[in-house]
């Protein structure tokens, strides 16, 4: 069995009363493209919070690589190799275009550390906005900035994506895109997770999907296994 | 002697409470921090003076006069100048309210002088006992004033169809918008209602503390003090906050330094901000 | 929009080169060149008079504060408003040590930068800590700036209190003091001329670069690998250093000290306000803030003697003016040209 690059185990975070997660277990293989999906409100950009430190759980353990990464600073999960994106596209608005990948242009060598300024030129290249190279990335429009952002944690060579919607409100073209993308940077190693509505997309795309609902995950399995499941059609397809 | 410091604690305290209440208000509802609130007083003190200059009344009776004036003048500043920068980051706000301060403040003193002008009212020289202890009339006056003013404030958030959509928007804007509130308008309506309250106390204070360019500043700085310390936008909070401090100040002033009761709000003003920027009364709330 | 040729090495080049003067072109190095050298010159050979030389020498001693107070808001965008609170501790610093314990003032001046940096990092800390929204941030540093001042004046014991303390004159310069003002000038803009460096070059490097992400997307930023701490605590540190420098000099220089001179608020806002006229985001703004706004105050306060406060309610109306208008200040202007922006370093 390939090793899990992600373990979660147990997860459960609750809100002044409201439960949102209430066990969440979940083994990502390493090198796989994992899609999580679920109705609004089931938790699922909780749980990429309380990986990736931005909140903490109540209960359950978190292992990336093997070591425990739960409650650790949000920002010592990039030089270990976990990036996570938002649903909201964040990127640096008063800084130029190349200057947001360049703030992660760090020159050292090292796994999982920020890439070089060869790296920032190839990558603006890479997403096709190298002509906007030097103006204000809040001049972009919400297309570029997906792919800015893309291109951003891209510059750390991530062994783990954490993508929270990407595809949210961009153009079916841009999509095919950034999809294609993705699968070159699997190809090359990195792992995916991603959240996602559209599910004849996550199952076009990813080996093995989850549906998070009411707290915990109802199924996971490869994507003929979970589409056909009575209990997803209901939800997704019929509703 | 503690109870006179404590009588006059609660006094001043119910006072800093009725200073906070408007910034509150404008606070809660705008989240905006109004650095002019504090020139708002002096201008309402001056307010004062003229009117019973003029007409020869007593400053009791100003009353109505310098809160709508101050109602008014609020309202402008919010539609002309504050409005502007609402769209803006938070020290932008900060920044505009800080200079309309220094402009007011700095005008007055430029065209008034720094010397110190007093009133008398009907009550100056009287004074009564309560339980052994010697306490003005006119301190007395103030904090029924500030009680009576706090109440219907009270009541008319909880009450009035105006008052809540007040809260609605204080509390949430997005919403209120959305369910057909003119949020534009609320937000004059309660910096022109945190203004009016301002002048309302500045009436209760110039019997007092007499009139002079810096007597706003002092209190204005101390209204936030009351704000932070109980919460933004949590009226009954500030209300307890402003006590407390008030009570607190007498006291470190008869009991450890006199020099120093104005530095110990302060520092407790910074440890509150460090340690617990919701303020001592919320249980839990988003401040970042 | 985007293109999908390849770029050429040039085009490349540009993208990649650091901000700085060296895009500026040849000829503006040269003004830049024959300006510093008049102003090096210029006391020296002519007989400038001292009125000039003091105006010139405020002027070093606000672009240093505005620079200072640009690395902070402007790079970090954490807008303090209690600046004053770290000249008045250099000041006071380098003269208690001189008055009571005979210390050389170049000394104190390392003493009162090393205090600066302790309470920037004891009072940063918890302020950064909780992610405190800005105005709340700013609200904290007026309450440090108050506190300070209130301190100050109370122990009047230690610190004569609001009668301030004069410096005892002896005319020797192993005790920071000249009698020839000409010195002044040049210790000022070594001073300004260090700090301005301090910020061009913090601007090119990694520190910058992450105070910049902090100031512009704080998780954007951590979730790239940038301690938020790490970055708003150097920044605050930095200014609070140099600040408390700047605030031995004027000690140096005005030979008595009271807290209204040297930690009012009046100086905080001044500071801002150079800041934010001149540009604050560049290592340039400070600077042209000061060149205007300090003869501009040296006017107002001659014109209105008989009015006291009317240059200070003017500075109020050019703040909300600069807030509604102008809020990236002069060299703000210049951030559309892919150029200039980069001489200027936005």
């Amino acid at each position: 069995m390939t090793p899990s690059i992600l373990s979660i185990d147990g997860v459960t975070k609750s809100f002044g009363g409201l439960d949102v997660l209430k066990g969440i277990s979940l083994e990502v293989e390493l090198g796989s493209i994992t899609g999580i999906i679920g109705p609004n409100g089931a938790g699922k950009s909780t749980l990429f919070d309380i990986i990736t430190g931005y909140q903490k759980s109540d209960a359950g353990t978190i292992l990336f690589e093997g070591e425990n990464i739960a409650g650790l600073s949000p920002h010592l999960f990039a030089r270990r190799g976990l990036i996570r994106t938002f649903q909201l596209t964040r990127v640096f608005p008063h800084l130029t275009v190349a200057e947001n990948l360049l703030v992660f242009a760090d020159g050292k060598n090292s796994a999982g550390a920020a890439g070089t300024k060869d790296r920032a030129v190839e990558l603006l290249e890479f997403v096709h906005l190298i002509g906007l190279a030097n103006t204000e990335a809040s001049t972009l429009s919400y297309g570029q900035l997906k792919l800015l952002e893309l291109a951003q944690v891209l510059m750390h060579s991530p062994k783990l994506l954490l993508l929270d919607e990407p595809f949210a409100g961009i153009n079916p073209g841009l999509i095919d895109k950034i999809i294609q993308h993705l699968r070159d940077l699997n190809k090359q190693g990195t792992t995916i997770v991603l959240i996602e509505h559209n599910l004849p997309m996550v199952a076009s795309l990813c080996d093995s999907i989850a549906v998070v609902s009411n707290g915990i995950i109802e199924i996971v399995g490869p994507p003929d296994v979970v589409v056909n499941n009575p209990r997803v059609k209901e939800v997704f397809l019929g509703g | 002697m503690f109870g006179s410091a404590l009588i006059s604690g609660l006094v001043i305290g119910g006072f800093y409470s009725l200073v906070g209440a408007g910034l509150n208000l404008i606070f809660g509802v705008i989240k905006i921090i109004n650095f002019a609130q504090g020139a708002m007083l002096t201008i309402g003190a001056y307010l004062t003076y003229w009117f019973v200059i003029t007409t020869k009344l007593d400053p009791y009776l100003a009353l109505p006069f310098v809160a709508i004036t101050l109602a008014l003048f609020g309202f402008i500043i919010q539609k002309t100048l504050i409005n502007r920068v609402l769209g803006q980051e938070r020290t932008s706000q900060l920044l505009i309210t800080f200079g309309i301060a220094l402009a007011i403040q700095n005008t007055t003193l430029a065209l008034w002088g720094p010397d110190i002008r007093s009133v008398n009212t009907f009550i100056s020289d009287k004074t009564f006992e309560v339980s052994g202890i010697r306490v003005g009339a006119t301190a007395a006056m103030a904090l029924l004033g500030a009680l009576i003013v706090l109440l219907g404030l009270f009541l008319f958030l909880s009450h009035t169809r105006l008052g809540t959509a007040i809260r609605a928007v204080a509390q949430q804007s997005d919403s209120a918008l959305l369910s057909g509130i003119d949020v534009k308008k609320v937000y004059a309506i309660a910096f022109a209602l945190g203004s009016g309250l301002v002048g309302v106390a500045a009436v209760l204070i110039v019997p007092i503390y007499d009139v002079y360019p810096l007597v706003g500043e002092h209190f204005g700085i101390i209204a936030f003090i009351v704000v932070v310390l109980g919460g933004l936008g949590n009226i009954q909070g500030a209300a307890i906050a402003g006590v407390f401090l008030g009570v607190v100040q007498n006291l470190f002033a008869v009991y450890v330094s006199d020099a120093l009761s104005t530095a110990i709000l302060f520092f407790i003003f910074l440890i509150t901000l460090l340690f617990r920027p919701q303020g001592i009364f919320v249980r839990k709330m988003r401040v970042s | 929009m985007s293109t999908t040729k390849t770029i050429t090495e040039s085009e490349r080049a540009e993208i990649l080169r650091p901000p700085g003067l060296r895009l500026a072109g040849v000829p503006v190095f040269i003004a830049m060149a024959a300006i510093l050298v008049v102003m090096l010159a210029a006391p020296v050979l002519t007989d400038i008079r001292f009125y000039y030389l003091q105006v010139t020498i405020m002027i070093f001693f606000y672009a240093t504060l505005g620079t200072a107070w640009g690395i902070v808001g402007g790079y970090c965008g954490q807008h303090s408003i209690g600046q004053a609170a770290f000249v008045g501790i250099g000041a006071y610093t380098s003269t208690l040590l001189y008055m009571k314990k005979d210390i050389s003032p170049w000394i104190g001046l390392f003493a009162g930068m090393l205090l600066a940096a302790v309470v920037a990092l004891i009072i940063g800390y918890p302020l950064f800590r909780y992610g405190l929204r800005g105005d709340y941030f700013a609200l904290g540093t007026v309450a440090l700036g108050l506190i300070i001042y209130e301190l100050t004046n109370s122990f009047s014991g230690l610190t004569g209190g609001s009668q301030g303390i004069p410096l005892k004159y002896e005319n020797n310069p192993w005790n920071f003091q000249f009698q020839d003002r000409k010195y002044y000038y040049y210790i000022g803009f070594i001073l300004w001329l260090v700090t301005i460096s301090i910020s061009y070059r913090l601007r090119r490097s990694r520190r910058g670069f992450e105070m910049l992400a902090v100031r512009d997307d704080e998780i954007a930023a951590s979730r790239g690998g940038i301690s938020i701490m790490r970055a708003k605590l150097s920044a605050f540190v930095i200014g609070a250093v140099i600040s408390a420098a700047a605030g031995t000099f004027f000690a140096q220089f005005l030979l008595f000290i009271d807290p209204g001179t040297v930690m009012s608020l009046e100086i905080s806002v001044q500071v801002i306000l150079v800041a934010v006229l001149g540009g604050m985001n560049s290592y340039l703004g400070g600077t042209v803030g000061a060149i205007i706004l300090v003869p501009l105050s040296q006017f107002l306060s001659s014109r209105f003697t008989q009015s006291p406060g009317a240059d200070v309610a003017v500075y109020g109306l050019i703040l909300i003016f600069l807030v509604i208008f102008m809020p990236n200040g002069i060299l703000g202007l210049l951030r559309k040209s892919p150029r200039w922006r980069k001489v200027i370093g936005w």
